[in-house]
C-alpha cells in the first residue's frame, strides 16, 4: 500500500484530494503547511509528495527543497500543484526537483493518472 | 422445460447478442476490422454454444452468419448497408428465437438470404481455429535522453523502459556507453542514450503518455514508414547511420515483427495477429481506442439475476422501517450502551442501504443500443437523415426507472424525427446541414438526474396545436393561449390520440402518456422550442424512487405524509383567520393561492384553534394543505399504492416508526 503525503493550506482543495487517493485506497498523510508536511516525513516511508506552492509558514518550494536533502527521499516523486499564474522564476528553480506539475484544479481522472504513474 | 443449463446458454447468448448489436451499429460509421473481427467471434461463440445446449436453428443461423463475416474479414466480400442490415435482421430473430418465438418461416428466408450471399462470393470457409485479435501494428524508433539528473525529479527510469517495453515488441539500442548501463541505472547517474526500436498497435497518444513526465527535449518519438526512413532529416538529426548500421536494424524490426518490410522496403501496416498474452495486458487501452465509449470500471464485476437483487433490496427496505420501529420503541432508553448500539445499528442500516440501492444503478447507456436501432429504422422509414449524439450517458439511474424510461424516451425522439427533423431538402433550403442533429444528454444535479432530448428541427408547431386543439374543442377559437398552455395541451390525454398511426409510432402512446409516466416516477418535463431552430424537452427525474424525505402531518387521529422537496413554507394561523371567508384561499408571496383543508376533504370535524398551513409547490403549480400540525420529518422507504386502490390524492404509502401505516399526500390531486 503506497503513502502518500498531501500538503495544501487549503481545507477544501486537500480534503478533496484526500478523499480522492484515499477512495484508490492508498494512505494519505496530510499536512496544511510546509512545516507540518515536514514532521510527516521523519524516516517514514513514504512513497509519493504532493504538494502545494504557496503555504504558510513553509512554501511548497522551500518543502521540496529541504525533503530532497534527506537522503531517504532524494529519489521520491513529488508533485506540484500549481495554478495558471506561474511565479516563474521560483518554480524554476525546483523544476529539476520536481516529477511533475498539476495544474489546479484538476480532473479527477488525468490526476489520478499522474499519481498512479508516479507511484510506479 | 428448459434445464439450467440452457437457461445459461440463454443468458449468454443475449449478453452476446447485445454486445453484437453495438458492434454492428459501430461498423456502420466506422469499418474498423476489430470490429469486425468481433463479429465473427461472437458469431462462432454463439454457434458453438448452441451447438452444445441443442438449439440447433440457432446453430444453424449463427453458422450462417459466421460465413458471411468470414468472407467480409478476408476481404471477400465488402461490408455495405445490406449486409448491415440483413445482420441486424438476422439479430432480432436470433433474439426472438432465444426468448423461444421462432418463426420457421423467418428463420427460412433469413437463412436462404445468407447462403445467397455468401454463394455469390464463390467460396465457402471452414470456420478456422479461434483467431485472437487483428489490429494494425506499426513501427517506431523512440530517442530516449535523459537528463543527468532524471533520477532528481524522482523519476524511476527502470520503470520507464519497463513501460516502453510493455508497449509492443522492442530492443534497445545503448549509445555512449562507456559505464554499463545497468551501472548507471544503479547509481542513478545516466550518462547514456538510447534508440529504442519498437513494434506496437498502441496509438500514438498511449504512446505518449509513457513518457508523461518527461521533458520535450528529453524524447522524440519517429514513426517509420519505410526503411529509407532510417535516413531522414528527422533520423538524421538524432544519428547518422551508415549502410550497415542501418542493415543491422532492418534485421531488428524483421526479429520483432516477423514480415515487416514489403519487397520493396516500405513497412507493412496492415491488420496483424498478436498473441494472446499481449492482447491482456493491451486490453484496457484497446477500449480507449475503439469509438465504443464503454467505460472501463476497476475491478471485476459479477452477474445477479434480477430477482436475486429484488430480493436483497426488499430485505434491505424492511430493515430500513424496522431501524425506524426500534428507534421508535427504545425512544426514551436512557442506557447509554443500548443507545449507543442503537447508533452503530442505525449507521449500519442506513450504509446497507445505500450501497444497496447503488446496486440498482445502472447507467442510462443500456439503451443506447435500442434508441440508436429506433432512430435508424425512423429516420429509414421517414426519408430523414439523421445524426445521433450522445453525452453523459453513463450517468447512472434505478434500475426500474431506466426501465420505465425506455418506452417514454423513445416516444420523444421519434416525435422528433418524424415532426421535428425537416426532410433533407427542406433542410438544404434552410441552409441547415442535411443531417439532422438528434442529441441525448443526460447529466447529475444535485438529487436528480436530467435527461435531454435535443433536435435541431422545427420547432414545435404551436399553430398547429392550436388549430388541432379548436378542431376538438378543447380550446377556444377566441381565447388567446400562450406557449406553456399550448405545450400542456398536447400533452394531455386525448389530444394525440387521432394522430396517424404510422408503423413507426405505434398504438396509444402518445405525449400524455409519457407525460404520465415520468409524472409517476415524481419526474417532470420540460419543453422549450424555437420555430425553424429545434426542440430541446428535458426530464428531471429524482435519483431513487423508493427513497423519500418526508413531513408528517397529523390530521386527527391519522398521520399523513407529504414530499419535502415540495413543501415551500409552513406557518401557523388561527382556525377563525382561515376560514372566515367562504373561497378557500389565502394570501401567499402576494398572491391569493387555494387551499385545502385535509379535515374538510376527509370530512372530519373541524378543528378549532390553532391550525397549521403548509404551502405546496409542485410543477410551478401553488397549492397548500391545511393540517392539525406537524409531527416531524421522516425518510422513508417509499411503497407506490396498489392499483386497485383509486389514485386520487394519494401517491404512495409508507410505515412510520410506529408501525403505523401513513398515506403520502399527491397535493395537486387534492384540487380536483
Amino acid at each position: 500500500m503506497k503513502r502518500i503525503v498531501v500538503a495544501e493550506d487549503f481545507n477544501v482543495s486537500r480534503k478533496i484530494i484526500v478523499s480522492t487517493l484515499a477512495k484508490e485506497g492508498f494512505i494519505v498523510m496530510e499536512a496544511a503547511d510546509g512545516t507540518e508536511a515536514l514532521q510527516l516525513f521523519d524516516g517514514r516511508p513514504v512513497d509519493l509528495l504532493i504538494t502545494d506552492f504557496n503555504m504558510p509558514n513553509m512554501d511548497g518550494a522551500e518543502l521540496i527543497h529541504k525533503v530532497r536533502t534527506l537522503s531517504d527521499y532524494k529519489y521520491m516523486p513529488i508533485l506540484l500543484l500549481t495554478t495558471e499564474v506561474r511565479q516563474e522564476k521560483i518554480q524554476h528553480a525546483i523544476d529539476g526537483n520536481i516529477t511533475a506539475h498539476i495544474k489546479k484544479p484538476f480532473d479527477t481522472a488525468e490526476f489520478l493518472k499522474v499519481v498512479k504513474k508516479a507511484l510506479k | 422445460m428448459i434445464n439450467e443449463l440452457q437457461q445459461e446458454f440463454i443468458e449468454e447468448a443475449r449478453q452476446i447478442l447485445k454486445n453484437l448489436e453495438q458492434s454492428l451499429l459501430e461498423l456502420e460509421n466506422n469499418k474498423l476490422p476489430e470490429q469486425i473481427n468481433n463479429v465473427y467471434r461472437y458469431m462462432h461463440t454463439l454457434k458453438g454454444s448452441a451447438g452444445m445446449f441443442g438449439f440447433a436453428n440457432i446453430e444453424k443461423l449463427s453458422h450462417e452468419l459466421e460465413n458471411v463475416y468470414s468472407d467480409v474479414r478476408d476481404g471477400i466480400r465488402p461490408l455495405d448497408e445490406f449486409i448491415i442490415d440483413l445482420t441486424l435482421h438476422a439479430v432480432d430473430v436470433l433474439k426472438d428465437m432465444i426468448e423461444g418465438k421462432e418463426s420457421g418461416k423467418e428463420l427460412a428466408t433469413i437463412i436462404q438470404t445468407l447462403k445467397s450471399v455468401t454463394d455469390t462470393s464463390g467460396i465457402h470457409h471452414e470456420a478456422p481455429v479461434e483467431i485472437i485479435s487483428v489490429k494494425a501494428s506499426k513501427a517506431y524508433t523512440i530517442f530516449l535522453r535523459p537528463d543527468r539528473e532524471i533520477f532528481a525529479r524522482g523519476i524511476n527510469v527502470g520503470a520507464l523502459l519497463e513501460e516502453i517495453q510493455e508497449l509492443g515488441a522492442s530492443e534497445f539500442i545503448i549509445h555512449n556507453e562507456t559505464i554499463p548501463f545497468e551501472k548507471q541505472l544503479a547509481d542513478k547517474d545516466l550518462s547514456s542514450w538510447l534508440e529504442i526500436l519498437v513494434t506496437t498497435t498502441q496509438s500514438v497518444e498511449t504512446i505518449k503518455d509513457v513518457f508523461l513526465f518527461m521533458r520535450p527535449s528529453e524524447y522524440s518519438i519517429l514513426e517509420l514508414a519505410g526503411e529509407q526512413d532510417f535516413a531522414s532529416a528527422d533520423y538524421q538529426s538524432q544519428i547518422i547511420l551508415k549502410a550497415e548500421e542501418i542493415s543491422n536494424r532492418k534485421n531488428i524490426f524483421e526479429n520483432l515483427m516477423p514480415g515487416i518490410f514489403s519487397k520493396n522496403g516500405t513497412i507493412v501496416s496492415t491488420p496483424r495477429m498478436e498473441s494472446a498474452a499481449s492482447l491482456t495486458e493491451d486490453n484496457d487501452d484497446t477500449q480507449e481506442d475503439t469509438k465504443v465509449t464503454r467505460k472501463t470500471k476497476t475491478g471485476s464485476s459479477i452477474s445477479v439475476t434480477t430477482k436475486k437483487l429484488d430480493q436483497l433490496i426488499n430485505i434491505v427496505s424492511e430493515l430500513v422501517i424496522f431501524r425506524s420501529e426500534l428507534s421508535h420503541l427504545m425512544g426514551n432508553e436512557q442506557n447509554p450502551a443500548i443507545t449507543e448500539a442503537l447508533e452503530k445499528l442505525d449507521r449500519l442500516t442506513l450504509g446497507l442501504r445505500d450501497s444497496a440501492f447503488t446496486i440498482r444503478l445502472v447507467p442510462i447507456n443500456i439503451l443506447n443500443v435500442k434508441l440508436q436501432r429506433l432512430i435508424r429504422s425512423v429516420s429509414k422509414e421517414l426519408g430523414k437523415e439523421v445524426e445521433f449524439i450522445t453525452d453523459g450517458l453513463e450517468t447512472e439511474l434505478d434500475r426500474s426507472m431506466i426501465n420505465a424510461l425506455e418506452a417514454p424516451l423513445m416516444h420523444i425522439i421519434r416525435n422528433a424525427i418524424d415532426h421535428g427533423i425537416e426532410r433533407p431538402d427542406e433542410r438544404e433550403r434552410r441552409n441547415k446541414p442535411r443531417k439532422g442533429l438528434l442529441k441525448l444528454l443526460s447529466y447529475n444535479s444535485g438529487d436528480h438526474v436530467f435527461i435531454q432530448i435535443q433536435d435541431d428541427g422545427n420547432g414545435i408547431d404551436f399553430d398547429r396545436i392550436r388549430s388541432k386543439g379548436i378542431e376538438k374543442g378543447m380550446l377556444n377559437k377566441n381565447q388567446h393561449y400562450n406557449e406553456k398552455e399550448l405545450i400542456n395541451l398536447m400533452m394531455s390525454p386525448g389530444f394525440s390520440t387521432a394522430e396517424k398511426v404510422t408503423t413507426v409510432s405505434g398504438r396509444g402512446v402518445g405525449m400524455d402518456a409519457v407525460k404520465k409516466e415520468i409524472s409517476s416516477m415524481r419526474g417532470d418535463i420540460e419543453v422549450s422550442t424555437e420555430k425553424e431552430l429545434g426542440t430541446i424537452i428535458t426530464l428531471r427525474l429524482p435519483l431513487t424512487l423508493t427513497v423519500l424525505d418526508t413531513l408528517v402531518v397529523q390530521v386527527d387521529e391519522n398521520k399523513y405524509l407529504i414530499p419535502i422537496n415540495e413543501v415551500e413554507h409552513c406557518f401557523k394561523d388561527k382556525h377563525e383567520n382561515l376560514f372566515r371567508k367562504k373561497s378557500r384561499q389565502i394570501t401567499y408571496n402576494g398572491q391569493l393561492t387555494p387551499f385545502v383543508s385535509l379535515r374538510e376533504y376527509f370530512g372530519i370535524g373541524e378543528l378549532t384553534g390553532e391550525e397549521t398551513v403548509i404551502v405546496i409547490n409542485k410543477n410551478d403549480t401553488r397549492i397548500a394543505v391545511v393540517v392539525d400540525g406537524i409531527i416531524g420529518k421522516l425518510q422513508t422507504v417509499y411503497k407506490p399504492l396498489n392499483d386497485l386502490l383509486p389514485a386520487n390524492c394519494f401517491s404512495g404509502s409508507s410505515i412510520l416508526g410506529d408501525g403505523s401505516m401513513a398515506l403520502i399526500i399527491n397535493a395537486l390531486k387534492l384540487n380536483n
